[in-house]
């Protein structure tokens, strides 16, 4: 029996955003065939990894988290925790920047896309910064109010990325969007290059039936 | 499988445990009557059905049936195989299986004739351990006891359906008046009030049958009338201490009409018993929530060492393999909720 192809993501708002942005590129998922699950955290999302790879009866896994601030270290997390399960997996030494997807030496398939485009470091935040419209005209005020604030003042800490993008949703038609709705609202625009290179790689990795 | 795989690894084969093995299975052949004179015991008779012992494996002649043990081991390896043979009569005049080779030519026998019977060979490394007749009727009585110095070898068995009551009787007997006993009642503590039990000849003479008394009545109840949960318990808390000599406790579906409730205790015991007694315990589920009680129970436990072995094929042509999730992977597979398909 093998269940459902699923996507392991960090948290409720990955999870939204990316059932959303499907929804306007037109795919509906049907969650027999299609599982999104929120790890709750980076740390359960990769001990997540080996244990769901040695279960050989999943044909398809694929996770999508944060790189943070370190695209590298949390490349080589993830391959460890792949090889902890599948000791001859073939992984590249840096992640594809088209979002990686390998196939495992009994032809499962395993896909990985480090927020935000598999190069920089940074989080979902930062890639929903490149759909924000290029017709826009407030980002620029929500990244000088962010950027002003003293460091004594910084409660978001490190969390900027994400601060500057609420600043901007706040300041929308309809403020204080969550992520998911601002992208089936179209106030994140879906049709910019990454969204649908980030589509593209869920098609591959995640979307696709498994094979054999 | 497994469970009947580790049972011939661990008896290295022994013929009586494969008898055994067959026969509770009720796996047996009847063939038609042999006309063939060269036959010493023509017969209607049953037959072990040597082609059942593992299913979907072809039986060939001189090939191997089985192998069993570690691959880095050959000398541990245990492999049965189906050989040409004859009966012969030794210098005594005794009765004795003699194996053609591997052309069937005669080899041990003496040259011309044809082999006119099968037998099972079992093979430890490269020692020859056992020549089993498969031509030979099959009666209970065979199924004798085993030589001495194989029989603590003998992994108990509790099978999905539970122990046969003479079994059951001869694991509470082997522990009367000692400690054992008490461990046992105290298991049953686990869900009733229990105060003592004892076994007594029922409707049948053949097997003597478990009675219990409560405390706080007077008379004692047959254990059959508790429920199946309640023999299940008394089964594998008697296998347990029957277990000490050959280190090892096999239990098929260790769920069976055990209500899940009772499964975290259950498993508590077990980890607890079989580490004080350096048992082995292998047992088979089906169930996620006894999958589950396991890992609790073992998590608690820092002397005892669990893992999750999960028996699945990779695709529906695949042939069956085992993976191996150690404490800290199950941890996260029950803590996460992964349902390990």
């Amino acid at each position: 029996m093998s269940g459902p192809n699923e996507l392991l993501v960090e948290g409720s708002d990955d999870l939204h955003v990316i059932r959303n942005l499907l929804l306007v590129v037109g795919h509906r998922l049907e969650e027999r065939d299609h599982k999104v699950i929120d790890k709750q955290g980076v740390e359960n999302l990769l001990d997540a990894i080996p244990v769901m790879l040695k279960d050989v009866e999943r044909r398809v896994l694929a996770v999508v988290l944060d790189a943070d601030e370190d695209v590298s270290a949390r490349w080589q997390a993830v391959c460890a925790r792949v090889r902890r399960a599948i000791p001859d997996a073939v992984l590249p030494l840096t992640p594809d920047p088209a979002g990686t997807v390998v196939f495992l030496p009994d032809g499962r398939r395993f896909g990985a896309w480090l927020m935000p485009d598999n190069q920089l470091g940074g989080m979902l935040e930062d890639f929903l910064k490149l759909l924000v419209p290029s017709t826009d005209l407030l980002f620029e005020h929500a990244d000088t109010f962010v950027g002003g604030i003293p460091v004594g003042a910084r409660l978001f800490g490190a969390k900027e990325a994400k601060a500057k993008l609420h600043a901007w949703l706040a300041v929308q038609a309809d403020p204080g969007r969550p992520l998911g709705v601002a992208v089936t609202a179209r106030v994140l625009d879906p049709s910019r290059p990454s969204a649908a290179a980030f589509v593209e790689w869920l098609r591959r990795a995640w979307l696709a039936p498994a094979e054999g | 499988m497994l469970l009947e795989a580790l049972r011939l690894f661990q008896t290295r084969g022994d013929p009586t445990e494969i008898v055994a093995l067959l026969a509770e299975r009720d796996e047996y052949r009847r063939s038609a009557p042999q006309r063939d004179v060269r036959r010493e015991e023509p017969s209607e008779e049953a037959r072990l059905d040597l082609g059942a012992l593992f299913h979907g494996r072809p039986v060939e002649l001189n090939g191997a049936l089985c192998r069993l043990g570690p691959t880095s081991e050959s000398e541990q390896m245990l492999t049965l195989s189906i050989r040409p043979a004859r009966i012969t009569r030794d210098d005594d005049g005794l009765r004795q299986v003699s194996l053609f080779d591997e052309d069937g030519d005669s080899a041990d026998v003496g040259g011309g004739e044809a082999f006119d019977r099968l037998a099972l060979v079992t093979t430890v490394g490269k020692e020859r351990r056992s020549v089993i007749d498969l031509d030979l009727p099959f009666t209970r009585r065979r199924i004798a006891r085993p030589r001495i110095g194989e029989a603590e070898r003998r992994p108990p068995f509790i099978a999905a359906r539970g122990a046969d009551n003479a079994i059951v009787a001869s694991w509470w007997d082997a522990l009367a008046l000692t400690d054992g006993e008490e461990r046992v009642i105290e298991c049953l503590k686990l869900i009733s009030d229990v105060e003592r039990v004892a076994l007594v000849e029922g409707a049948s003479l053949r097997a003597r049958t478990p009675i219990v008394k409560f405390k706080g009545t007077t008379l004692p109840e047959p254990m059959r009338s508790l429920g199946d949960g309640f023999g299940r318990l008394f089964c594998v808390a008697l296998a347990l201490e029957n277990a000490r000599a050959s280190k090892m406790l096999l239990i098929d579906e260790l769920d069976n009409g055990i209500h899940y409730s009772v499964l975290p205790d259950l498993w508590r015991f077990i980890t607890r018993a079989a580490t004080a007694t350096d048992v082995q315990v292998f047992a088979t589920t089906h169930s996620w929530d006894c999958v589950e009680a396991f890992q609790a129970a073992t998590l608690e436990n820092s002397e005892a060492d669990g893992v999750l072995m999960k028996l699945a094929r990779r695709r529906a042509e695949d042939p069956v393999s085992a993976v191996v999730f150690d404490e800290a992977e199950l941890a996260t597979a029950t803590k996460q909720g992964i349902e390990l398909r």
